[in-house]
């Protein structure tokens, strides 16, 4: 009977403990959490002046969808007003693929900054990986995106649709020209992402 | 002591965890297929293009919203509008709910894709892209008792067509194959 009162109220003492310390905690967690977001919203059109201060920390972002990756649909491209400056957002690990059905939609992504440096070694690297894969297979993907959906091709994809071979002779040549002996390319890794809904442009 | 049934337990193990993975299975095998010839075809949407011939306004690069309708209502696409922009000087696209139109504003030629998700291979395929972690977990589960279906099916049948005739020639043949694969690659 003793033995029995015991346990009982050692398992009360227990459970109000773990109810103590969850309730005390509970304010200075709130406070934090209401500290920390303060995430810096980003336009497209300043995208390449203001993403360089950001590498690795979270950002908002708010453009149009001109193209999502048909294949796995890992990575999509935004635009604002100029179409040459196009923005590349990849998934994050909580989102398994953008649909297609978001090309032309207009879509806030939070993310972070992700750079890829792209230099010789890179170059040399990716060069190996096409050979490769060309002795494996002599075909073409359909979408024009020859050997960039493995590896160093699918990281330095920016968008523009060029064959692979074509693409590192550019890159090399604009490291060639730079100052830094690499090629910067940031990109927007999207843990989360909306929607907005035009309805006026649903018909 | 009682003498431990193994070849009972054994049937057991692999009919139910057999049953309870049928579906896994199948999610698994045809995404294989699907995601195996990615070079050959889309596995996640149909796409569907023909090609028309628009009259356009003079000055196309002012081609306003109000032009763009009368120029998809030629087509018949004006009720699926979502935007317009000009990639360059000399397109002009249009998203369309499910496709887009891409002009040539120098020939007034333009090209209709219209997307549509496969049945069934979009979603096993979504599936197989592991879409969270609790289906990492799940898919993990079901990659362990791969091999433990293996393992058990191994046992299944005593005598001429069990491990030690019939099923030892063709265990080492599918375990020689994969080798032969390396040797080549």
């Amino acid at each position: 009977m003793e033995v029995k009162m015991i346990k009982r109220l050692l398992a009360m003492f227990v459970i109000s403990v773990f109810l103590v310390s969850c309730g005390s905690n509970s304010g200075p967690v709130n406070e934090e959490k209401v500290a920390e977001v303060e995430i810096p919203v980003l336009s497209i059109a300043n995208f390449e002046d203001e993403a360089g201060n950001y590498i690795g920390e979270n950002v908002i972002i708010e453009g149009t969808v001109v193209h999502v990756c048909q294949h796995g649909g890992k990575r999509m491209f935004l635009i604002d007003e100029d179409p040459d400056v196009r923005i590349k957002i990849t998934v994050g690990n909580d989102i398994p693929s953008f649909e297609v059905e978001l090309e032309g939609s207009e879509v806030v992504v939070y993310g972070f900054i992700d750079e890829l440096r792209i230099d010789e070694d890179y170059l040399v690297q990716w060069e190996a990986e096409l050979a490769e894969e060309s002795e494996m297979t002599e075909e073409e993907d359909g979408e024009g995106h020859q050997g960039q959906h493995n590896g160093m091709g699918e990281q330095a994809d920016q968008g523009e649709h060029v064959e692979a071979l074509e693409m590192i002779k550019e890159y090399r040549d604009q490291i060639a020209a730079s100052e830094k002996g690499y090629l910067s390319f940031l990109s927007i890794v999207c843990n989360e992402f909306e929607e907005k809904l035009d309805e006026t442009n649903i018909q | 002591m009682a003498k431990i049934k193994w070849r009972k337990w054994n049937r057991a193990t692999h009919r139910d965890f057999g049953y309870f993975f049928v579906g896994m299975s199948i999610i698994y095998g045809l995404s294989g297929i699907a995601l195996n010839h990615m070079r050959d075809w889309n596995p996640n949407y149909t796409i569907n293009t023909r090609e028309v011939v628009v009259d356009l306004p003079a000055n196309t690069l002012a081609i306003n919203e109000a032009q763009v309708f009368s120029i998809l209502e030629t087509i018949g696409e004006r009720k699926g509008f979502k935007k317009y922009y000009f990639p360059n000087e000399s397109t002009l696209k249009v998203f369309l709910h499910g496709g887009s139109v891409t002009f040539d504003l120098t020939s007034g030629n333009g090209f209709v894709e219209k997307i549509k998700k496969r049945p069934v291979f979009y979603q096993v395929n979504f599936l197989h892209y592991n879409p969270g972690i609790w289906w990492k977990y799940f898919s993990d589960i079901f990659s362990g008792a791969l091999i433990l279906l293996a393992i058990t099916g191994l046992f299944i049948l005593k005598g001429k067509n069990g491990i030690k005739g019939r099923g030892a020639w063709l265990t080492a043949l599918g375990i020689i194959i994969p080798i032969i694969f390396l040797f080549f690659y």
